[in-house]
C-alpha cells in the first residue's frame, strides 16, 4: 500500500532492531521448543520408564497431547516469523507484533494471578505461616513481560517503516484482528475446556488416586475403570409359584430409616418420675425450681443439706444454709451463714444426698423453651433413653413391618416428637442372595440393581458398581418427569400470561425470582418447607387443603425423595421455560390469529394448528438446553438428599472427592459426556434444531 | 366478536384465578424465608407452620442468644455469623472478577465473529457454540488435577480460572448475535475516515453495545453468583474460600447442639434479596438476554 512506501530513509539502527527482533523469535523458537524436551527427559515418569509402552503413557499421562502440539506449534510459527521478518514480510510483523502483545498480556496476568493468590491465602493469616511468593517465576514473567513489551513498542512504530515486503489488504488485516481478538477466547477454551477434557480421557485409563500421603505410582489399567463402572449381568430368578401364579422370591430383611412425628401427653410418662429417671437438676428450669423451692418445705431443706454438704466436700465447714432462689437451671443462690452466694450444682437431683423427692410434684415443666427442651434432652442421656422407649412404646408400626428402634430426632413442640423409625422391612425386591446362591462366584464383584419381568420370567439386573447404574437411573427418571412437566406447565404459564392486562411486566419479573435465586438457596429453602411433621409448610397446606390425612417425610420415604427433588427442579425452572415460550410467541404475527378467527377456527384448533407448529424451534432448543441440564444435574441432589439417592453427577463429584479416586471419577466423566453427546445427537436431529 | 357478558365474566375471574396462582406458585417460597427469618426458632418448630410471626423477631439476623446451660451469651444471626460474611466477600469477588473476564474477552470474541471475516470463523463459532452444550461435571476431574498441578486447588484462584466455562461461551453467543444486529454502514463509514478494524471496535462499536453488556454481565454475574458444583469440589479443603452457596449449604448457627431453621432463612433472604432487587430493575433486560439464545429475533 502507498502508504507503507515511506520516504523516509530506514536508519541502520532501525535495521540492526529489526534484525535482532528477528532473530529474538527464532531464538523463542528454538527455546520452548528445547526447553519442553528438556523437561520431558527430565521426568522421572519418562526417563525411568521400562518399556516403551510405558513411555508412551506416561508422557500421555503427564502432557497430553494439547500441550506438545502448542509448543511444537508456536516453535514452529516463531521460526517462521523469524525467517519472514528477515526478509522484511510486513503481514509476518503484524503477527509478530500481536503474538509478543498477548504473551506480554499473559505473563503480566500470570503474575496476578499468583499475587492474588498468594494475597488471599494469606488474609487472616498467622505472619510466620504465610505462604511466600514465588520470586524466580514472578521475576521470570516479569522479564518477559518486559522483553515482550519492548518489541511490541518498537514494531508499533517502526513496523511499516522496516518491513515493506507484500501488500496489506482489507482480507489480511481483518485475518490478523479477528485472531487476535480471538486468542484470549482461544486459552480459556484451552486451558479450562479442551485440556481438562483431554486429562479427563486419559485419566480415565489410569488408576491414579489422589487418597493417602503417599503418592501412589500410577498404573495404566486400560478400559478396566469402564469394565467396573459399566459391567452388569442379567440373571433370571427361580421363583416359587404361589396360588395366583405370580412369582414370589426370596425375601430378605432390609433396614429402612424413616422420620415421622408422635404425639405423647408428656405429663402421663411415668418414666419422668425423679426416681427412675435419674433426674438432673439441670433438667429443671429456673422457674419449676424456684416453684418448687416456695411450695414444697422438704424439697427446700433437701435442697439446702445437699448444697452444705457439696461446700463441706470442698473443705469449709458451714452452719446453715438456706436456698434463697434458683438463677438458672443448675446454679442456685444461696445464703451460706448469712452471706449470699451462687454455687453451680453438679449432681443430679437424685444424687443430692438428703433431698427427698418422694412428696415433690415434678411434673413436666411447662415453662421451658422448646430449644431448652431440645437442649436439655440432647444433654441427659438418662432422659433421652427413657423418652425413646416410651415412644417405641407408644408408637404404633404397621402392620406389614417390623420395627427395630425408635429414636426420638428431636421435639417438635411440647408434646410431640419428631422420631426416626429404624425399621426392618420386608423387601420383596432384594434377591441378592437368591441369584448368588445361583451364579455362586462369578458373582462376586456384582450386586443388584432392580429386577424386572419379561414374557413371564423374573430377570435381575445387576451390575460391578450398582450404585452407578441407581444413580443413572435417577438421573433420566428424574430428567424425563421433570422436563415434560415443565414444558406442559410453562405452555400454560407462558399463553396466560401472554394476553395483555394490566400488571404484566410485575407478573414477568416475578416468574423471574425462582429462577435468579441460587439452585442451593432455593433447595436449602424447599428442604425446610419439606420437613417431616406439620413444621414443614407443604404438609400443614397439604393437610389444611384435605390432600393428605397425616404428614409425610417428604425426604426421608424413599417413595416421594425423587418426587420431592423433581417438585423442587419444577419449581425453580418452569417460570424460565415460560419466558422463553412467551418470547416465541411474541414472535407469532397477531393477523394469523385473526385470519383464523375469520376463518371460525376454534380455540384449540388454533393452538394445535398454529400455535405449536409455530414456537417448534422455541420449544426445541428450551428442550435440548433443559434436558441437559437436567441430566447434569447436582445441586437439587447434593443439598436435598446427599448420598441418600444420588444423580450421576453427585456420584461423580462423590467418588472424586470422597473416594479420591480420580481414575475411575475420570471414567464416569467420560461416560457421562459420551451420554450427553448422544442425547444432544438425538435431539438435534429429531427435532430439526438449527444450530446457527 | 360478540360474546355472552356472563361467559365473559366467567372467563375473567378464571384467567385472574390463573394468575394468582401462578404468582402463589412462584412466590411462595419466598414469601415463607422471609417470614420465617422473622420467626423465633421454637415458633419455627411449633407444629402447625405458622403463615404470619406470632412475634416479629430480629435475631435470626443479629442478636444474642443465652446459653441456658451454660450461662453465657453468644452472637447468633446470620449477619454475625462469620463464615457467611465471608462467603459474601467470597462470592462478590469472583463473581465480579469473573463478569469483568467474560465481558472483555467475550466482546473480543463477540465482535471478532459478528463483524469480521477470517479464515476459521465458522469453526470458531460451532466450538463457542458446542462449549455452551458442555458437561461441566465431565472436565470436573480433569480440572480438579489441573488446580492441583498449578497450586490453586482450595483456593477463590481456581474458582475465577473455572469459571468462564460457562460464562464465556454465552457471553459470546448473546454479543454476537448483537454485533450481528448492529449496521454495517457504521463500519464503512468508520473505514471511510481511515480508522483500522480495532479502532472501529472500540471507538464505535463498543459504546453501541452497552446495553447488551450490561445484559450478558448481569447474566454472567447471576450465573457465577449461583454456581456450586465447582464451588463445593475446589473449596472443600479450605473453608475460607467457600462462596455464598457452599456457606448457605453447609450452615449451621450460632447455637451449639441444634440444627436451625430460622437462622439459615435469614441468610436465604440476604443472599436472595440483591437478585430480587436486580431482577426487578433489569427485568426486561434479563429477558431479552435469555431469550436471544433461544429466539431469533
Amino acid at each position: 500500500m502507498a502508504e507503507n512506501m515511506s520516504p523516509h530513509q530506514v536508519t541502520s539502527q532501525q535495521k540492526t532492531i529489526a534484525t535482532v527482533i528477528s532473530l529474538l523469535f527464532a531464538v523463542f523458537g528454538i527455546g520452548i521448543v528445547v526447553l519442553f524436551i528438556w523437561s520431558v527427559l527430565n521426568d522421572p515418569d519418562i526417563s525411568q520408564a521400562v518399556s516403551t509402552n510405558r513411555l508412551i503413557l506416561n508422557f500421555l499421562d503427564n502432557y497430553g497431547i494439547i500441550i506438545p502440539l502448542t509448543v511444537f506449534g508456536l516453535g514452529i510459527t516463531f521460526i517462521n516469523y523469524s525467517q519472514r521478518l528477515l526478509s522484511g514480510d510486513f503481514i509476518a510483523s503484524g503477527w509478530a507484533q500481536s503474538t509478543v502483545f498477548w504473551v506480554m498480556v499473559f505473563s503480566i496476568l500470570g503474575i496476578a494471578v499468583h499475587a492474588f493468590q498468594v494475597g488471599t491465602a494469606n488474609i487472616g493469616v498467622e505472619l510466620e505461616d504465610q505462604i511466600p511468593f514465588n520470586t524466580n517465576l514472578i521475576l521470570g514473567l516479569a522479564v518477559l513481560s518486559i522483553v515482550c513489551g519492548s518489541v511490541w513498542r518498537w514494531l508499533d512504530q517502526n513496523r511499516k517503516l522496516v518491513f515493506t515486503v507484500g501488500e496489506d489488504t482489507i482480507v489480511t488485516r481483518q485475518n490478523l484482528v479477528a485472531w487476535n481478538l480471538l486468542i484470549p477466547t482461544v486459552v480459556v477454551m484451552v486451558l479450562v475446556a479442551a485440556r481438562p477434557l483431554e486429562r479427563t480421557f486419559v485419566g480415565s485409563l489410569t488408576d491414579r488416586t489422589f487418597a493417602g500421603a503417599v503418592t501412589k505410582e500410577v498404573n495404566f489399567v486400560g478400559l478396566q475403570n469402564y469394565t467396573r463402572l459399566l459391567g452388569f449381568r442379567i440373571d433370571t430368578i427361580d421363583c416359587v409359584r404361589n396360588e395366583d401364579n405370580s412369582c414370589s422370591t426370596q425375601v430378605i430383611e432390609n433396614t429402612v430409616e424413616e422420620n415421622s412425628e408422635i404425639t405423647v401427653d408428656l405429663n402421663s410418662i411415668p418414666q419422668l418420675e425423679p426416681a427412675t429417671l435419674d433426674v438432673g437438676i439441670d433438667f429443671l428450669t429456673p422457674s419449676t425450681l424456684n416453684r418448687l423451692i416456695a411450695e414444697n418445705d422438704s424439697f427446700k431443706n433437701g435442697l439446702a443439706t445437699a448444697v452444705k454438704t457439696i461446700i463441706e466436700e470442698g473443705g469449709t465447714t458451714v452452719n446453715e444454709v438456706e436456698v434463697v432462689e434458683a438463677v438458672s437451671g443448675n446454679i442456685l443462690s444461696v445464703r451460706v451463714d448469712g452471706t449470699s452466694q451462687e454455687i453451680a450444682m453438679t449432681k443430679r437431683l437424685t444424687e443430692l444426698e438428703g433431698l427427698d423427692l418422694s412428696g415433690v410434684d415434678l411434673n413436666y415443666p411447662t415453662d421451658v423453651t422448646l430449644e431448652g427442651l431440645n437442649t436439655y434432652r440432647i444433654r441427659s442421656r438418662v432422659i433421652r433413653d427413657a423418652l425413646d422407649t416410651l415412644v417405641a412404646e407408644q408408637y404404633n408400626p404397621d402392620e406389614d413391618a417390623t420395627i427395630d428402634d425408635v429414636k426420638i430426632s428431636g421435639f417438635s413442640s411440647f408434646d410431640s416428637f419428631a422420631i426416626t423409625i429404624t425399621r426392618i422391612e420386608t423387601a420383596e425386591e432384594s434377591v441378592y442372595e437368591n441369584v448368588r446362591d445361583k451364579v455362586g462366584e462369578a458373582y462376586r464383584n456384582y450386586a443388584q440393581v432392580t429386577t424386572f419381568d419379561f414374557f413371564g420370567t423374573r430377570y435381575v439386573l445387576s451390575a460391578r458398581d450398582a450404585e452407578f447404574y441407581v444413580a443413572v437411573g435417577n438421573t433420566l427418571f428424574f430428567a424425563v418427569i421433570t422436563v415434560t412437566a415443565e414444558l406442559i406447565l410453562g405452555m400454560i404459564i407462558a399463553l396466560t400470561v401472554n394476553s395483555k392486562f394490566p400488571g404484566r411486566g410485575l407478573v414477568r419479573a416475578a416468574m423471574l425470582i425462582p429462577w435468579a435465586i441460587p439452585t442451593v438457596v432455593s433447595a436449602k429453602l424447599w428442604s425446610y418447607m419439606l420437613l417431616d411433621s406439620r413444621i414443614g409448610v407443604m404438609n400443614d397446606m397439604l393437610i389444611r387443603l384435605g390432600v393428605i390425612e397425616k404428614s409425610l417425610s417428604w425426604l426421608a420415604s424413599v417413595d416421594t425423595r425423587i418426587w420431592s427433588l423433581i417438585f423442587v427442579d419444577v419449581w425453580k425452572t418452569t417460570p424460565f421455560m415460560a419466558l422463553l415460550i412467551l418470547a416465541g410467541l411474541q414472535t407469532i404475527p397477531s393477523d394469523i390469529y385473526e385470519a383464523a378467527d375469520v376463518d371460525g377456527a376454534g380455540v384449540i384448533r388454533q393452538f394445535f394448528r398454529i400455535t405449536l407448529p409455530l414456537l417448534r424451534p422455541t420449544i426445541a432448543v428450551a428442550l435440548v438446553f433443559r434436558t441437559l441440564d437436567a441430566i447434569r444435574a447436582f445441586d437439587v441432589f447434593d443439598v436435598l438428599v446427599g448420598k441418600q439417592l444420588q444423580s450421576m453427577a453427585t456420584y461423580n463429584q462423590f467418588v472424586l472427592v470422597e473416594t479420591q479416586e480420580f481414575g475411575y471419577a475420570s471414567a464416569i466423566g467420560v461416560t457421562m459426556f459420551l451420554i450427553i453427546l448422544v442425547f444432544t445427537i438425538i435431539y438435534v436431529r429429531a427435532l430439526g434444531v438449527d444450530v446457527e | 366478536m360478540y360474546q355472552n357478558p356472563v361467559i365473559r365474566s366467567i372467563r375473567q375471574i378464571l384467567f385472574w384465578l390463573l394468575i394468582i396462582l401462578i404468582l402463589i406458585f412462584t412466590l411462595f417460597p419466598f414469601y415463607w424465608a422471609v417470614v420465617g427469618s422473622f420467626k423465633s426458632e421454637a415458633e419455627i418448630k411449633t407444629p402447625p407452620a405458622s403463615y404470619i410471626p406470632n412475634e416479629i423477631v430480629f435475631n435470626n439476623y443479629w442478636g444474642e442468644f443465652l446459653d441456658p446451660v451454660v450461662n453465657i451469651v453468644t452472637e447468633r444471626g446470620a449477619l454475625r455469623n462469620e463464615s457467611f460474611l465471608r462467603g459474601l466477600f467470597n462470592s462478590a469477588m469472583v463473581s465480579s472478577i469473573t463478569v469483568l473476564i467474560s465481558l472483555v474477552v467475550g466482546s473480543f470474541a463477540a465482535y471478532a465473529i459478528g463483524r469480521l471475516h477470517f479464515r476459521g470463523r465458522t469453526i470458531m463459532l460451532y466450538l463457542i457454540l458446542s462449549m455452551t452444550m458442555f458437561p461441566l461435571i465431565s472436565i470436573l476431574s480433569g480440572l480438579f488435577t489441573i488446580m492441583t498441578d498449578l497450586g490453586l486447588f482450595g483456593s477463590l484462584s481456581a474458582l475465577i480460572i473455572t469459571y468462564p466455562i460457562f460464562t464465556l461461551p454465552f457471553t459470546v453467543w448473546v454479543l454476537v448475535s448483537f454485533f450481528k444486529g448492529l449496521p454495517g454502514e457504521l463500519e464503512q463509514a468508520a473505514l471511510v475516515d481511515g480508522a483500522t478494524p480495532l479502532q472501529t471496535f472500540y471507538m464505535i462499536l463498543l459504546p453501541l453495545t452497552a446495553p447488551a453488556l450490561v445484559t450478558t454481565g448481569l447474566l454472567a454475574f447471576i450465573g457465577a453468583w449461583n454456581e456450586y458444583l465447582l464451588a463445593v469440589t475446589f473449596t472443600v479443603i479450605n473453608s475460607n474460600a467457600y462462596t455464598v452457596p457452599v456457606a448457605i449449604a453447609r450452615f449451621t448457627g450460632s447455637i451449639p447442639r441444634e440444627e436451625p431453621i430460622a437462622e439459615p432463612l435469614a441468610a436465604t433472604v440476604i443472599v436472595t434479596l440483591p437478585l430480587v432487587l436486580l431482577v426487578l430493575i433489569f427485568q426486561r433486560r434479563i429477558i431479552q438476554g435469555l431469550t436471544a439464545g433461544a429466539v431469533k429475533g
